[in-house]
């Protein structure tokens, strides 16, 4: 079963092609990389996939149904490369505010962050504000805050 | 509108925290009065002493011309020619009049040490036409210098009070604080939509830099993103309105309670009296007087109306400049310099704005005061000026400007979010202003 398939996928930006016929299929429970030279189209595809671009043409099936940006923002965790965080904001609440923007409870997303901070050893740091971070506790941070909500 | 409501209240909830906003809420208020004290200290410093030199060789002018009360300007007779020998001593002007034609126009120079200004030039050529006029006075009348004076002193009693309306409605205008007041507005809703404009605009920044747009539109869309800040900060900006008031009337009742006792008896007679009346003035202080002076003229005006309409162009003028700062701060990326040049064309409009408002606080009836009530660009700052006025804003006219500011916000949100939604995930190359109009027709 494949997880997500790309169909004849194409995007222009005014008359520069970005995106150029991309058709692929990702089987569940595989990781998958995707290569390219600078100016390769490989952002704007993966913007595609997590709905913050649409395609010009060309359709993405995500479990084998019509992808849905707006419903289905919830079955995707996306971690792009740079820290993306308030610097000034708190771990906990940091947190908190990006689960419930994917769609969990209150209770919900206290219940999941508490379990996954215990996992990764970081229950101590709910009160530290982002920029006292280094870059790899961060970066769990913003793994765990990626994988919260339990994407697909 | 769930996730907008969790943008709106993270934005709030972190200002309002930060120790920043409980500096700024309490410091404003006390810088601007400390600013304004300290502008009319230095004013009155500034006006300092004119002394000037007169040598009179007609005879009219000489001991006739009156310093001003307050000692700011002083006339000192001389026969002395030597203009420049004056002007380096201790003179600031000096004026020579050889002879004077009746019923003609005499040009009359005066020698300066530095610029005289207006308000000085004025004043020495009333004190001048004056002394001519006492002279012919004198002359044809034979009437001496004490019985001129007391006609004119027994002529000059009439003080003139506008009003407005009949019987229950009538009220008394005081166009001195409609004035300030409307300006004080003016400038408050200036300064306020400067601060929280670019509060907006550097939090767009941040989420750029940081690429925390990214993350974020993924979940939410970018028009939410951008809404969830403007109102967020707009809140904001709302509660410290709030605490300002809530500050002012505080101390405004605690300042009753320093009044002493008996003044303050003498201010509900008058009161009850129904005002000042001429003859009565001397059997109460002046302390009490004035009092009950500035009570009335603080209840001659519409407070409802002025505090309400403060609310509306505070909003609305927020909402109007702040979905543009916010596109501003999506097209640029960490440079300053960037965004300051982006933010010229909408700073611009709000200096323009505030230019006019001084004009129409001053004259609320002027077209300039009623295009610029109602074109939006300019209307929540020149409206602000002239509502205290009375009479010079009628409903439509408000209702108009009104409509106006909603439709022009709903533009410019409109084509902001446009521009927003390209600015926030481009990064690198600044965008030319060509490309940021072709955003605003581009579908999604």
């Amino acid at each position: 079963m494949n997880i997500l398939e790309l169909h004849h996928l194409k995007k222009y930006f005014s008359s520069q092609k970005a995106v150029d016929d991309i058709s692929l299929e990702i089987k569940r429970g595989s990781i998958f990389g995707l290569l390219g030279p600078n100016g390769a189209g490989k952002t704007t595809l993966l913007r595609m996939i997590t709905g913050i671009f649409y395609p010009d043409s060309g359709s993405i099936l995500l479990d084998g149904k019509k992808f849905d940006p707006t419903n289905d923002i919830i079955k995707i965790g996306y971690m792009p490369e740079e820290r993306g965080l308030y610097k000034k904001m708190k771990i906990g609440e940091q947190a908190m505010y990006l689960a419930q923007l994917k769609g969990l409870s209150k209770t919900e997303a206290m219940e999941k962050i508490k379990a996954w901070f215990i996992k990764f050893e970081m229950q101590s740091w709910w009160n530290k504000k982002v920029q006292d971070l280094s870059k790899g506790m961060s970066q769990k941070l913003q793994f765990v805050t990626t994988v919260l909500h339990n994407p697909r | 509108m769930n996730k907008t409501w969790l943008i709106i209240k993270r934005e709030y909830s972190t200002r309002v925290r930060n120790k920043t906003f409980l500096l700024s809420t309490f410091l404003l208020p006390l810088v601007m009065v400390l600013f304004v004290a300290g502008s009319i200290f230095i004013s009155a410093k500034n006006s300092g002493k004119n002394k000037i030199a007169v040598n009179d060789e007609t005879g009219i002018f000489k001991n006739n011309l009156a310093d001003k009360s307050d000692k700011s300007i002083v006339f000192i007779y001389t026969a002395d020619t030597s203009v420049n020998k004056l002007l380096d001593s201790s003179f600031d002007a000096y004026i020579h009049i050889k002879a004077i034609k009746n019923n003609l126009n005499n040009d009359i120079t005066i020698d300066v040490k530095k610029q005289l200004n207006s308000r000085t030039e004025d004043y020495i050529r009333t004190q001048m036409n004056m002394a001519m006029e006492n002279k012919m006075l004198e002359d044809n009348f034979s009437m001496s210098r004490p019985q001129l004076d007391s006609i004119r002193n027994s002529a000059r009693t009439i003080s003139l009070q506008q009003t407005k309306g009949e019987g229950k409605n009538k009220q008394q205008i005081y166009s001195g604080l409609t004035y300030g007041i409307g300006f004080f507005c003016g400038i408050l809703i200036y300064i306020t939509m400067f601060i929280y404009g670019a509060a907006v605009m550097r939090g767009v920044m941040e989420e750029k830099t940081n690429r925390i747009a990214e993350v974020m539109i993924s979940s939410v869309k970018p028009f939410q993103l951008m809404l969830g800040k403007i109102v967020g900060i707009g809140a904001v900006g709302l509660t410290q309105f709030l605490l300002w008031i809530i500050l002012i009337t505080g101390l405004a009742t605690t300042a009753h309670f320093f009044i002493p006792n008996d003044i303050m008896q003498q201010v509900q007679q008058i009161q009850s009296n129904g005002g000042i009346q001429t003859g009565s003035s001397a059997q109460f202080s002046e302390a009490a007087q004035n009092i009950a002076q500035a009570t009335d003229a603080l209840h001659s005006l519409n407070w409802t109306k002025i505090i309400a309409c403060f609310i509306f162009y505070f909003l609305g003028g927020f909402l109007f400049y702040s979905s543009l700062f916010a596109a501003v701060g999506s097209v640029v990326s960490d440079d300053a310099q960037e965004a300051q040049s982006l933010m010229l064309p909408i700073t611009m409009p709000i200096i323009f704005a505030f230019i006019i408002m001084a004009q129409a606080a001053q004259n609320p009836g002027t077209p300039l005061a009623f295009w610029g009530s109602i074109i939006p660009f300019t209307s929540p700052i020149v409206m602000m000026g002239i509502v205290p006025a009375a009479g010079a804003v009628s409903w439509w006219h408000l209702a108009l400007s009104m409509a106006c500011l909603i439709a022009g916000f709903l533009a410019t949100t409109w084509i902001a979010a446009k521009i927003y939604r390209t600015g926030i995930l481009l990064y690198g190359k600044k965008p030319t202003w060509k490309e940021m109009i072709k955003w605003t027709f581009k579908k999604p």
